[in-house]
Parts: C-alpha cells; structure tokens; sequence
C-alpha cells in the first residue's frame, strides 16, 4: 500500500536531513504504528504519504503513486486520509455533517451521493445523533471521530492518524483507539498510526520505531516492546505492564519478556502465584 | 466571559421568512430600502407600515426583539432629526434667538426631518428582520450566490463564501482561547478592570500577541487539514445541500411586487398628499 525507497527529507534552508534512507513496506489492511519521541520525524515521516510534503531525496509510493507526481496529488490524498493532532484545527464547517461534506465536496461528488457517505462515515464513527451540532460543543474525543468520519468520506483505503490523541483526555483516547481498530479490522482499511503512546502502539499488528530520522527498530509489538532496554535508550518507553514483566523478571519471576496487554500479564501473574501456592 | 456566545442574531424558527431562499431574502431587504426611499407621502408611509407590521407577525419574532435593534442606533436617529432640523433652509416656522444670531426651523426641516427619522427606523426593522430569520450559514450562502455572477470578473465567490464560513466555526474557539488567556494573565497578575481608558488599552496587549500568534498557527494547520481533504478553491467542487429556490420563494416575489405596486398607487397616483 505504502512504500518508500531509501526516502530522505531535509527542509530547503537546512542541511540536517529530518529523514534519512528509510525503506518501509506497509502491507494492505495492516495496522501500523510508527513510534518515536518528539522530533524523531515520525510526524514528517506522516506527510510523506501524503504528499504534504515531498521527499528530497528517494521515492514514496501510495497505493502505487509515486507522490511526486504533481499531476496525481489528489488521487494521493484521496486514498490516503489524513487525521491531525489537534481535533479545532482541522475542522472547516460550523456544523458537524457540512464538516463531513467536506472533502467528497472538494472531490466533486454528486450530492445525492454525499448525502449518502456524509450518514454512513457518522454512523461508522458512532457520531450520527450530533449531525446537526456545532463542533465546539463537541468533546475532544468526539471532535476526533468526526475528523475521522470527515476523512472517510473520501472512501480511503488507507488511514493516517499523525498523533491522533496527543490532545485528548483517557476517554477521548479510548474512543478513538476503539474507532480506529475498527475500521481496521471491520472495513480493511490500512492504518498507520503515528503516536507516542507505548499502550496504543502495543494494539498494532506492526510497530516502527524511529529515532532521529531513521528507522530503528521494525516488529510486532512483542519483539519490539520485549526489547526493553533498546527502547529505554531511545528515550521511549514501554507499555506499562511490559515494564511490570521487566521489573518483575529481574526479581527472578517467571513471567515472559514479551508481555504486552493486562490480559496477557494477569494471566502469567496467575500462573505464577497459582505455582507457587501448590509447591 | 465568552460563554455561549451568538453570532450574528438568528433566531430559530420555521416561518416562510426563516425557509425564504437566502440570497432571495438579501435581495428584496435590499429592495425593500431601496422603495423606503422612494415614498414621500404620509399615505404611502402608512401603507408601508402596514406591509412591514404583516411581515413582523409572519415572521414569528417578538415586537420586542425588533424594537431591541433599534436601541443600539437611538443617538444615530437623534442625530439625523437633529441635523435636518437645524439646517435644512426654507419658510421659518419660528425660529429659538440666540444671542447675535437665531436658528430658524423650517418647515421643510420639520418634514425632512421627520421622514428620515421614519425612513431609517423602517431600514433597521427591515434588516433586522433579514439577520434574525437567517442564519449566519444561510447569509454566507446567499452572499455566494450572489457573487457567483461575478465569477467571470474574477471575484471569488466560492473562496469568500469558504473565508466567512471558516471565520464563524472559529469565533467560539478563538473566543475559547481569549477567556484563557485573559485567565492565565490574570492569574500572573495582569490588571484589566482598572485605570483609565488608555491603561485598559496597554493591558490588552498581553492578550492580543498570544491570540493572534495562536490564529496564525492554527490557520497553518487548518490549511494543511484542508488540502489533505484535497481542497483547492472553488472550481469543480459540489455541495450536499443545494440550496434551490422553491415555490414559496416565487409567491414570496409576488407579493413583494404587489406591495410594490400598491405603494406605487398611493405614492404617485393619489392625489392626497400634505397640503
């Protein structure tokens, strides 16, 4: 779906390149999540498949496209759906379902046929009952699923989220995390979420970890979260129970590296504790 | 501070003002003024009072609503009455002495005054009645429509029409963010409420550098949003909801005419006019 051939990006009036000779393969219908603390050039990295921005040096192919082919920009974007950071700085309308039109608007779709994405794009995000409202009466979490509703109305096979709860409150995040695996999992579409949230990227099939421009690390989240001294160097963390497994482990429990959700950890906590209480 | 802030001054409602078609409604308050001028005798006056009390009462809004509007211009009628009292020439009525000189009012004054008094009370009920039955996103589509002929001389409507829209979804965010930065400035110690006018002038510094800093950065972003959702201006774009003119937009011609015509008769065709 995605891919980028030694890709390299520096801003015209500087020499420090923000990307440099990154190669990535993003399957069709997977969920990546691409990690990295602030300034690493994971949110540039975002407007490379995009065609935002361009790239300096290498190739960035979307859905096939190369991206800096001026005259297919919008079959680019259209493909690849763009989500924001900050859910007021995104939204064009004063209305909730005119913010939806939006871009099939742009696009030229026929009416008719808006009015048909405008309601299924709500209802997929669960944001129907407030067609008629105003965005600012809306909460964070609810601003980002009318986002991601505005974007989906393009019928995008691929979904970019460039740190798409950095701004949210808990619930606001667990909304939209619960949106977005969705339609992942229910309607194919290829996610790539940009975030430096260790517990989001862990609900990825697929976690890229970049530092300073380049790609350090690429795996599931188990063999990279269960790598925990690699990712602390980074300056990153861990999801909070792999660093509970790490812990415990250097007191000489038995539970496995690669623990990545409460489930999981529970369950081994229980063995454990279950060993224990019958020797 | 900001809270619940309205813009413009719509009111809600479902009368055949409030579903008018909006570049329609622009179009006959513009007319509706412009015959305001042209009546002279106090019949044609009575007429048009007449004509504006009937479209009050379909509209649905209160009197009072209406008579609120015209608070805000009270010393701007004054002022008018005054002024066309005072130095309008013609057959002394009597004149108030004063000192080496005496003012003198007329009779024409007195009339003139009078009728603009009357004239620029009626513009304000008129425009009144357009902003309080059409919402801000209406009037921004009747502008567009509007301007659309003017497309060929280059005036941008779409891009004007997108501009105002942009403009009223970010008043309550911008209004949003001014309360807190009036907050975070307050809470350093920054005075608002004291001194006199010029202080409270330099006070508001501090908060117009950050607002506007901020505006500037989140118009970047919203650029970028936008062009993401493949926008670029105008052109070939479609909309969800075409506005289109329907009956009720012709029957609302028609009797715009026939007032138009009864007015007419009592202005030109009467022969009963002041003395």
């Amino acid at each position: 779906m995605i891919k980028t051939e030694n890709l390299v990006f520096a801003y015209e009036d500087s020499a420090d390149e923000v990307l440099s000779n990154i190669n990535l393969n993003i399957e069709k219908g997977s969920f990546t999540a691409v990690l990295g603390h602030n300034g690493s050039g994971k949110s540039t990295l975002a407007k490379m498949f995009n065609a935002i921005l361009l790239p300096s040096g290498g190739k960035a192919y979307v859905n096939g496209i190369d991206t800096s082919d001026e005259k297919r920009v919008f079959d680019i974007r259209r493909s690849a759906g763009m989500v924001f950071q900050n859910p007021d700085n995104q939204m064009v309308a004063a209305v909730v379902e005119d913010e939806v039109a939006f871009a099939p608007e742009n696009l030229g779709v026929e009416p008719k046929e808006i009015r048909a994405r405008v309601d299924e794009c709500l209802k997929t995000v669960g944001m129907t009952k407030y067609a008629q409202s105003a965005p600012s009466k809306l909460s964070g979490g609810q601003k980002q699923r009318v986002a991601i509703a505005s974007v989906l109305a393009m019928n995008p096979e691929i979904l970019i989220l460039d740190e798409p709860t950095a701004m949210l409150d808990p619930m606001g995040r667990k909304e939209v995390m619960r949106t977005v695996k969705r339609l992942n999992k229910e309607q194919g579409i290829t996610v790539v979420l940009i975030t430096h949230y260790m517990d989001e990227a862990a609900e990825a099939d697929r976690v890229v970890v970049i530092d300073d421009g380049k790609i350090v690390t690429d795996g599931t989240p188990r063999e990279v979260f269960s790598e925990v001294e690699k990712i602390k160097s980074l300056g990153l963390d861990v999801p909070q129970v792999t660093e509970l497994a790490y812990k415990l482990r250097a007191l000489g429990v038995n539970i496995p590296r690669d623990t990545i959700t409460a489930d999981e950890a529970f369950d081994a906590l229980i063995s454990v504790l279950g060993g224990e209480a019958r020797d | 501070m900001f809270k619940d802030i309205t813009i413009g001054q719509y009111i809600p409602g479902s009368s055949p003002l409030h579903k008018m078609y909006p570049a329609l409604k622009i179009i006959l308050t513009i007319a509706y003024i412009v015959v305001l001028f042209f009546l002279h005798k106090p019949l044609a006056y009575a007429a048009f009072f007449v004509f504006t009390a009937a479209l009050i009462l379909m509209s649905g809004i209160s009197v009072k609503i209406i008579l609120k509007g015209i608070r805000p211009m009270l010393w701007i009628l004054i002022f008018t009455a005054l002024i066309n009292l005072f130095m309008t020439q013609g057959e002394t009525v009597f004149s108030i002495p004063l000192w080496a000189f005496s003012i003198n009012i007329s009779r024409e004054g007195i009339v003139l005054a009078a009728t603009m008094t009357i004239r620029l009370l009626f513009l304000i009920v008129g425009a009144s009645l357009l902003t309080l039955t059409t919402s801000p996103l209406q009037l921004t589509d009747g502008i567009e429509k509007l301007l659309k002929p003017l497309r060929p001389l280059k005036v941008p409507s779409y891009e004007i029409a997108m501009m105002m829209t942009i403009a009223i979804r970010f008043i309550p965010t911008l209004a949003e963010e001014t309360d807190k930065i009036i907050k975070a400035q307050t809470a350093r110690g920054a005075d608002f409420e004291t001194g006199n006018i010029l202080r409270r002038a330099k006070a508001m510094v501090p908060i117009l550098v950050p607002l506007f800093v901020s505006a500037f950065r989140r118009a970047d972003e919203l650029a970028t949003a936008m062009e993401a959702r493949c926008y670029n201006g105008g052109g070939k774009r479609t909309r969800m909801k075409e506005t289109r003119m329907k009956k009720l937009d012709a029957a609302a011609i028609a009797v715009f005419l026939l007032c138009c015509g009864v007015l007419a008769v009592l202005e030109y065709a009467v022969k009963i006019g002041l003395p």
